[in-house]
């Protein structure tokens, strides 16, 4: 997760560095989206793995 | 898809929620802000009304309703001998509603002081919508924006520009309503790398769903 890690951290410097307050706003927002797609993600990754490693399905 | 947004607001000079969603609107061709007049022409207002596929009703909600002015407009415009005329001309298009209220949102639910709930309330609008062979937008509402803090004016900054500009409003659609916007502002390896996460997500999910339909889940 460190490119996503990378995406949010960018997206809030460039919100410190924006001018406009719209600006400001879409970096804000792009942090938060990219938190629920980290949260996205794991929770398919998890899926993914437990329907895996499910021994019933071996 | 061309979205016209139609305002009415009697007062519109002293709302600091108009005056805000009028800064924040999108600097495109494809959205249009249309201030209604006391002295608005039918002929005129019908013909916006063809000329773009997403129609957004804006005002403030007064007595659980729109604006007299508003109103007006509606009974005027919406006349049966241009709605329901040969093909419909309102058919297919999109009807969605921005419409702030100074109460709270959790009055509007049985039991609370609203005793109803928004969509309840709303229900004349889908009923418009239903009639007009329209399809009707779940509402973006703005409830005491005046108590609204920074960071809430920042999402509102956010979800009302992808309210007027996305065909869609799922997770996947809003994402790339991001990377499209980093693209515009030149900030390539950020897009590029939020579309990567994005077709990650997309490769995951579709993984996901073969495997529950191998397990019979559908």
């Amino acid at each position: 997760m460190e490119d996503i890690q990378w995406i949010k951290e960018t997206a809030l410097k460039l919100e410190t560095e924006a001018n406009a307050y719209e600006n400001r706003a879409f970096y804000h927002e792009l942090a938060k989206v990219t938190d629920e797609l980290a949260t996205r993600l794991e929770q398919k990754q998890a899926e993914l793995d437990g329907r895996i490693w499910n021994h019933q399905g071996w | 898809m061309k979205t016209l947004v139609i305002v009415s607001h009697p007062q519109i000079d002293e709302s600091g929620t108009q005056n805000f969603l009028k800064a924040s609107f999108p600097q495109s061709d494809e959205v249009a802000w249309h201030e209604l007049s006391a002295d608005f022409k039918v002929d005129e207002e019908r013909q916006l009304l063809l000329d773009y596929q997403r129609i957004i009703f804006q005002f403030p909600l007064y007595w659980y309703s729109m604006p007299a002015l508003f109103k007006k407009w509606v009974d005027e415009v919406f006349d049966g001998d241009f709605v329901f005329a040969g093909e419909t001309p309102l058919a297919n298009k999109e009807l969605g509603l921005v419409v702030s209220t100074g109460i709270a949102q959790k009055q509007f639910q049985a039991g609370n002081g609203e005793a109803f709930t928004i969509s309840e309330m709303l229900r004349p609008f889908e009923m418009m919508a239903n009639k007009l062979g329209m399809n009707y937008l779940v509402p973006l509402m703005i409830y005491q924006f005046e108590y609204y803090t920074n960071e809430q004016k920042q999402g509102l900054v956010v979800e009302y520009q992808q309210y007027l500009m996305l065909k869609k409003f799922t997770f996947d659609d809003k994402l790339q309503w991001f990377i499209e916007e980093l693209n515009q502002q030149e900030q390539t390896l950020l897009a590029e790398s939020l579309a990567a996460k994005k077709v990650e997500l997309e490769n995951l999910s579709w993984q996901v769903q073969v495997m529950r339909e191998d397990d019979g889940e559908g």
